[in-house]
């Protein structure tokens, strides 16, 4: 893959790095109580869904699985905390890795048979979330079923020391999937994902090794949300299989990019707004019930009338034309 | 370690009930899935709401478990003919279908564990001796419950399985899964049939969740452990095939109770899920093994 | 035609479960040779053409492009090989513009060309098939004929050795049609070989160098158009109805 620069990306870049500023330049202001917790939780959305759209976004190949790489990325950093002494970055840039081995390992089997698209594609990473939950709370290496208290290890340390040094990391891997997800919508290779979501076979006619381009990416995308694992261990200070796999993960995710619409690189990251936002508001309602509900209300209701989600709308407005030809 | 051969026998015969069970579960699955396109999760969540209905129904208002099924099996028809016109309504893709019955799922989780409680729900106490007492078939013990599971299995995979093979509609649903558009303009009319064929299939979830509810405890999280073996019955079994449904299920759990017998029970849900493995990677193999020999009608997209 | 022919399938065979729709076809295809490849509904004329591409695995037999073994080849190592193909049913890219769909076969075919250079590319590829004004334009709105042409000139533009063109011209008016015909006979010229299915067996043997007839997923007939036609075995399998020739 040639990585020539392309002038349309100048703009997306520099719009990512003056974000990323941005969010370093505000951390004094939060403090370190709620809003820092609060925005650090953000970002880390924001990677997965970012991520998450990545692959399927851009191949149309909707991956319910997502959860499973964030959450390996998870125990990953939580058993090298919990074994050896190593600082963060060692921790980090495992957990990114085995995501990614995981990743890469299912893309090979799973692409290599054309039957596994669509809806099948969907069950088979959701069952191999159950089957990643099965072999982890059974491997006492990583949990065991007793769960790791990720905290003790990590007390006295640089990243345990604050959330504030989290929501640092946080912002630093928001950035690195925004440029990504940026750089994929102007080069040869996000082209070459998004003419698989339009139409696999003539894709492969016109030249595309389809294969290769799906299963790198899975791999990218699985890698990028085991990378937010790592400071989510840090965060959470004891994970268990219950939580870190649990399905919601998954779901908001996915609500997170649709909504967000997936025409566009940035409408994960509008997705992730909405979401966290809305459903922090409604779990000052009181009840994680009715929160949960209503999202998933809401991501019905948003697929029934805005299928290109909020970015759509948004070009609909700015560009009526362009967005009538789009919509066919 | 060996296991006597009474053990064994109690064992597989009670993966044929939990079996059976599972195969009324999968048949729906199977069927919307197989001749509507429409892989249903929110048919598990369908199902526990029976159970849950039932279990208010026979505690509340002291009804007999099996009168529920005049209440939700109306009722649950509805459902489906409902959910099934929404999609089409809004014109959803495969994939779009699957991520709303998803999401369904997890909102059918947090409804059920606001109205009924997170807490385990057992009906065991209200139901009478004649239900719950055990019989004894020579050195077997069989439980009513898991007669009233055979019945209702075979009743409705045979019912399903019969109404596809003889009659017009089910002919029409067959027509409608190999070629749409070729049915359409032999008059099959897609849109009432596959309305009904959701009603149905709701309907068999009320049928279902009273056997969920006789059989087990009830919980909101009761789903997320059937969805593996549902799944995997329904894909086993061929989509859109009751028999293979049923056939299917039982042979899982009867494969699932005998693992735990020699091997680590908490393993299990591994077991279904390296069949499927196993069979989505084989099924290329047989798949070319049937084109060598030209037998069997297999379809180009699978090739 | 003398030495290696640019294409030899010898003995394709193509099972779909019970039915046979390919049953041990042999064609060639000499450089630069324009080949009309006629037959009944379901004679497996499209089949043959999606074995060649590679869009279909063979049950049996080889396939030769100038010599090497591409029986088992993906479908895009075909397209970096040479062969083209458009779509009887166009299927355009939906989420990228005329120009973009274009675009893709030459950063993705033989030369990987870098995007933008693609996109000046194929401009030049958009003027020769007379869809230049439609360029930025989204596919979903084209018409037909447009579709049919944008098929071709994504064929194209993989500077192929070989074109498989399905039914480019069903559907069109007369006019569209003749322009088709036009460019397809310009292939000739530019050196390119192409195998050329169509409905209308007339149109197919004013162009064609040579004609392979197919019947029920076997080869019935073959040689030069003037010859096939007069063939009464063909005559036969048209049951005199479609050949008004």
């Amino acid at each position: 893959m040639k990585l020539s620069f392309d002038p349309s990306l100048r703009r997306p870049l520099v719009m990512i790095a003056a974000g990323v500023a941005a969010a370093l330049a505000l951390l004094p202001v939060l403090g370190s109580g709620f809003a820092v917790t609060f925005g650090f939780q953000f970002l880390i959305w924001i990677v997965l869904a970012l991520s998450w759209s990545l692959f399927s976004g851009n191949t149309g190949y909707a991956s319910f699985g997502h959860g499973v790489f964030f959450g390996i990325g998870t125990y990953v950093a939580a058993a090298v905390f919990r074994s050896t002494e190593a600082p963060f970055v060692v921790a980090l840039l495992a957990a990114g890795l085995v995501a990614g081995l995981l990743a890469l390992v299912l893309g090979v089997a799973v692409f290599s048979s054309p039957r596994f698209a669509g809806d099948l594609f969907g069950l088979v990473t959701l069952a191999m979330a159950f089957i990643v939950m099965t072999i982890v709370s059974n491997t006492s290496f990583l949990d065991g079923g007793t769960g790791v208290f990720v905290r003790e290890h990590t007390d006295g340390t640089w990243i345990g020391a604050s959330t504030r040094h989290l929501f640092v990391v946080g912002a630093l891997l928001a950035g690195l999937a925004a440029i990504t997800a940026a750089v994929t919508s102007v080069t040869r290779w996000g082209a070459a994902l998004r003419s698989i979501r339009d139409d696999e076979s003539v894709a492969e006619s016109l030249g595309v090794p389809t294969y290769r381009y799906k299963v790198v990416a899975f791999a990218v995308s699985g890698a990028i949300a085991g990378l937010a694992g790592a400071p989510q261990a840090v965060f959470l200070g004891y994970v268990e299989v219950g939580a870190v796999f649990a399905l919601h993960i998954p779901l908001f995710v996915i609500m997170m990019a649709i909504l967000g619409g997936m025409s566009r690189w940035w409408g994960p990251v509008v997705g992730a707004a909405v979401v966290v936002a809305l459903r922090e508001a409604l779990l000052g309602l009181g009840s994680a019930e009715v929160a949960q509900i209503i999202v998933g209300v809401s991501l019905v209701v948003v697929i029934a009338v805005m299928p290109h989600g909020l970015s759509g709308v948004a070009v609909k407005v700015r560009k009526p034309q362009l967005a009538k030809e789009e919509a066919r | 370690m060996t296991v006597s051969t009474l053990a064994l026998t109690q064992t597989l015969l009670n993966g044929v009930f939990v079996g059976c069970l599972f195969g009324v579960i999968a048949l729906g699955l199977s069927l919307k899935w197989g001749h509507l396109g429409v892989a249903d999760f929110s048919h598990l969540s369908l199902t526990l709401i029976g159970g849950y209905l039932t279990y208010t129904l026979v505690t509340e208002l002291l009804w007999s478990p099996f009168l529920t099924l005049a209440v939700t099996v109306p009722v649950f028809f509805v459902v489906g003919v409902a959910l099934q016109w929404f999609l089409h309504v809004i014109k959803a893709e495969a994939f779009t279908s699957l991520l709303i019955t998803f999401a369904l799922f997890i909102v059918a989780e947090s409804v059920v564990s606001m109205i009924w409680s997170p807490d385990l729900l057992s009906l065991r106490p209200w139901l009478t001796d004649d239900l719950t007492q055990s019989m004894k078939v020579g050195s077997i013990s069989v439980a009513p419950i898991d007669v009233v599971a055979l019945v209702v299995a075979f009743l409705l995979v045979g019912s399903a399985a019969a109404m596809l093979r003889y009659t017009r509609w089910g002919r029409g649903v067959q027509a409608m899964r190999q070629d749409p558009g070729v049915a359409e303009t032999f008059g099959v009319r897609l849109l009432p049939i596959s309305l009904v064929v959701s009603g149905l299939v709701g309907a068999s979830a009320a049928a279902a969740g009273m056997v969920v509810a006789l059989k087990m405890p009830l919980s909101p999280g009761l789903p997320l452990n059937w969805i593996g073996i549902v799944v995997v019955a329904s894909l086993l079994g061929g989509l859109g095939r009751p028999v293979g449904a049923l056939v299917a299920a039982v042979a899982l759990l009867m494969i699932q109770n005998a693992w735990s017998l020699w091997f680590p029970p908490q393993w299990s849900p591994a077991v279904t899920f390296g069949l499927l493995f196993l069979f989505l990677a084989l099924s290329p193999v047989v798949q070319l093994v049937r084109d060598r020999l030209s037998s069997g009608a297999a379809r180009e997209a699978l090739v | 035609m003398t030495g290696t022919p640019l294409l030899k399938c010898a003995g394709v065979s193509k099972r779909f479960g019970g039915i046979r729709a390919l049953d041990g076809v042999d064609l060639e295809v000499g450089e630069g040779e324009i080949i009309g490849l006629v037959g009944p509904n379901g004679s497996g004329k499209t089949t043959l053409l999606s074995c060649i591409a590679g869009s279909h695995s063979v049950s049996s037999g080889t396939i030769e492009l100038a010599g090497h073994d591409i029986a088992r080849s993906a479908p895009h190592r075909r397209a970096h090989a040479g062969i083209a193909r458009t779509f009887q049913v166009p299927r355009p890219l939906g989420s990228f513009t005329v120009v973009e769909n274009v675009a893709m076969s030459m950063m993705f075919g033989r030369d990987r060309v870098a995007r933008t250079a693609a996109l000046d590319r194929a401009d030049l590829v958009l003027e020769r098939v007379g869809l230049d004004a439609h360029r930025d334009r989204a596919v979903g709105v084209l018409t037909l004929h447009e579709r049919k042409f944008l098929e071709i000139a994504r064929a194209l533009a993989l500077d192929p050795r070989l074109i498989l063109l399905d039914e480019v011209l069903g559907g069109l008016n007369p006019a569209e049609a003749a322009e088709g015909m036009s460019l397809i006979a310009s292939l000739r010229d530019s050196g390119v070989a192409v195998v050329y299915i169509e409905h209308n067996v007339r149109a197919v043997a004013s162009l064609a160098d040579r004609m392979y007839v197919l019947d029920r997923g076997r080869n019935l007939a073959h040689g030069s158009p003037e010859a096939v036609l007069a063939d009464p075995s063909v005559v036969a399998a048209y049951l005199g109805g479609e050949v008004d020739a």
